[in-house]
């Protein structure tokens, strides 16, 4: 029973990890009707920043975080105008392409910038350990437990109370409408993306401390964050947040009952049953933005 | 009509731009006195000359090796081991009054990449010979097309044992593989374990390096009580480590590199496990380097490799003075894979394909990896080396001299 409840929490911990990075990617798409197939390199970007402000600059581990998200904020409002704002008019595989393109190009930068060497950025928070019964975890993985929590509550609270959040979520639902009514949808894509972006820094200053820094680190994560997001319901808040902890649990079980071979595989069997018996997600059709 | 001349000015267009291409590409016609600045190494210093040469046709190398995705540090790696190589060849006059001259193709460390990249270091740029490889997979993709297209390959870095039990005649391999590998370490995990858990990367080296382990370490009374798979970028080997803490064995046997292992060894600390760490292709500068911020976190880990940092200063000191870092075992063995291939050219006396490879059947050399020379299946017996890591430094436990049998 013990090494059943150990699994479970290390399923949530796996989850926070995927949740941090696909509610970025849920936002964009929820408002702008995009899949961001670049949003892996975001994180990748983030992660360099990160690494840069810690190790290179030698800024604590907070302020480094903040800058982090700043520095991504700018970098998304940057993505939309340059990449998102003359396409988003088009049709999808447009959107793909120039994303793909993006993603493609982001790696390339990153290896002729940093090398393909992997870069490190531990924090001093990930050799704090805290020990619940013969439960082991570190106060870095923790944090991102809480900040995935604090984002998703921030974040529900954004676009459930405020003016911007409330035109997002117009946005989301008719974009004709909204110009109908005076909602100007190239400042709420802008800010969308700022902040999407601004998400994928979050992610990559909680998590790049417990992982390894390389070009193609997005790679497998946003992959999984994809899965994420199908599997909770495009373009929702909650239902990412849910399936993200589904996901992760669904992963832990299967390393730790079935076979570590499975286990990365497992996310995707789950995608493709919930597409087969709810194409729409877990709480795609319940839930709004 | 409008849409014809469209459809003319567009097939215009394309044969005017690789009329371009093929003239930037063509090579000179006349061959022209040319003053080189080159870098050379005497001594461990390092110094710039001017040299005047009047090139003959330059031989022409491909190297086959990840570039992009997870590995590409480890391709980088074998990129620059290669490059310092023919530069130092290239400086004392070349191979048969030739320049050595490199290409490179991204493998991206998977079976079709290396398919695609031996096919374009053959048929694009027309490379005599292949180097590379390093993952096995890859490797075995490339072998495809060198057999196919009859051009010779040298291994460096794949250590799968089924490399050279394909019957290709093309293929050539340096370094030890895991089966060679393994029944030298299994000896050292004996006295030292009776239960091991496998923990291996999920892609052919992983589960070649498996199999050949389980094998050595049965007979020898140790208990292999499961095999664990992670991929390069698994972010979380807690429910990985959480199993193999309840299954509680002496020790877990890794099998991977650097970089995942820098992730695993630091959940592996968080969980406050006991068990030994046994691991194949982890230890080495760059496994240091990632965990510099606490060096005791690898303390105690014991490693077995075909090449390892101390084994050859020369090699060291010229690859410090070149590139500013400290040698890694992949581009060691990518540096010495250059003058196994040198010195059979220079043998065949041309860079004909078929000529080299009949001059690599009948290699003796030593390297700084230890002896080269093959067998029938085409395999060396180069050296083979334990290390442990103390306080944070790499040292040698002990040098394993390969017999052939």
């Amino acid at each position: 029973m013990q090494l059943f409840i150990d699994q479970i929490l290390n399923g949530l911990t796996l989850g926070s990890l995927y949740a941090l990075v696909a509610l970025g990617l849920t936002l964009t798409f929820g408002v702008a009707r995009m899949v961001n197939f670049a949003h892996g390199e975001f994180f990748m970007i983030g992660a360099y920043l990160f690494w840069i402000f810690q190790m290179q600059l030698k800024i604590p581990y907070l302020p480094a975080a903040g800058l982090t998200v700043l520095a991504m904020a700018l970098c998304g409002a940057l993505f939309e105008r340059a990449i998102v704002h003359p396409i988003l008019d088009r049709p999808w595989y447009i959107h793909v392409v120039a994303t793909l393109a993006v993603s493609a190009a982001l790696v390339s930068g990153a290896i002729l910038l940093f090398t393909t060497s992997p870069r490190a950025a531990p924090t001093p928070y990930a050799r704090v350990i805290f020990e619940l019964g013969s439960y082991r975890i570190s106060l870095q993985r923790i944090l991102i437990f809480g900040i995935t929590i604090i984002s998703c509550v921030l974040l529900n609270l954004f676009v459930q109370r405020t003016k911007l959040g409330k035109a997002m979520r117009a946005m989301s639902q008719d974009r004709e409408v909204c110009k109908m009514l005076g909602i100007d949808p190239q400042r709420i894509i802008l800010v969308t993306f700022s902040i999407g972006a601004a998400l994928a820094g979050l992610a990559a200053a909680f998590v790049a401390p417990v992982f390894v820094i390389m070009p193609g680190m997005g790679a497998l994560i946003t992959l999984k964050a994809f899965a994420t997001i199908i599997v909770g319901g495009m373009g929702n808040v909650r239902g990412t947040i849910m399936g993200a902890y589904l996901l992760g649990v669904t992963e832990a079980l299967t390393a730790g009952y079935i076979a570590s071979e499975y286990a990365s595989v497992a996310p995707f069997v789950l995608m493709i049953l919930v597409l087969m018996f709810r194409p729409h997600g877990l709480f795609g059709q319940k839930v709004g933005l | 009509m409008k849409r014809h001349y469209r459809y003319g000015a567009l097939v215009l267009f394309i044969v005017l731009a690789a009329l371009a291409l093929a003239a930037c590409a063509a090579p000179a016609e006349e061959p022209e006195v040319q003053e080189v600045e080159v870098t050379r190494i005497v001594e461990g210093e390092s110094e710039t000359i001017i040299i005047t040469t009047t090139p003959a046709e330059p031989i022409r190398l491909g190297l086959h090796t990840p570039l992009t995705g997870g590995a590409a540090d480890l391709g980088d790696d074998q990129r620059k081991g290669m490059t310092l190589a023919i530069e130092t060849i290239n400086v004392s006059g070349g191979v048969l009054g030739s320049q050595l001259q490199l290409f490179t193709a991204d493998n991206a460390c998977t079976p079709e990449g290396g398919t695609g990249a031996g096919r374009e270091l053959i048929e694009l740029h027309n490379v005599s010979v292949l180097l590379g490889g390093m993952c096995s997979g890859a490797t075995m993709g490339a072998m495809e097309v060198m057999k196919e297209l009859e051009v010779p390959g040298v291994t460096t870095g794949a250590s799968s044992p089924a490399v050279t039990e394909q019957d290709n005649i093309w293929e050539f391999r340096i370094n030890s593989h895991d089966a060679m590998m393994g029944e030298a370490f299994s000896r050292y995990i004996a006295d030292n374990a009776d239960s091991v858990v496998m923990l291996v990367l999920n892609n052919e080296y992983g589960r070649g390096a498996d199999e050949a382990f389980r094998s050595a370490l049965e007979p020898l009374g140790v208990e292999v009580m499961s095999t664990e798979y992670f991929e390069r970028e698994t972010a979380d080997y807690r429910s990985i480590l959480t199993s193999i803490r309840a299954a509680d064995p002496d020790g877990i046997v890794m099998v991977g590199a650097a970089a995942p292992a820098n992730v695993f060894i630091r959940q592996f600390r968080e969980l406050d496990m006991d068990q030994k760490l046994f691991t194949r292709g982890v230890l080495g500068a760059e496994f240091v380097d990632l965990t510099a911020d606490d060096p005791s976190l690898g303390e105690g880990m014991t490693s077995i490799n075909y090449w390892t940092f101390g084994a050859d200063t020369d090699f060291q000191e010229a690859y410090e003075a070149r590139w500013g870092e400290d040698a890694r075992f992949l581009a060691a063995v990518a540096y010495y894979g250059t003058y196994v291939i040198a010195d059979a050219i220079e043998r065949a006396g041309s860079a004909d394909s078929t000529a080299i490879r009949d001059a690599l059947e009948d290699t003796n050399m030593q390297t700084g990896m230890g002896p080269v020379k093959f067998d029938e299946n085409r395999q060396a017996y180069s050296n083979s080396y334990v290390t442990i890591l103390t306080d944070g430094e790499i040292k040698l436990l002990e040098v394993i001299e390969q017999k052939q049998p």
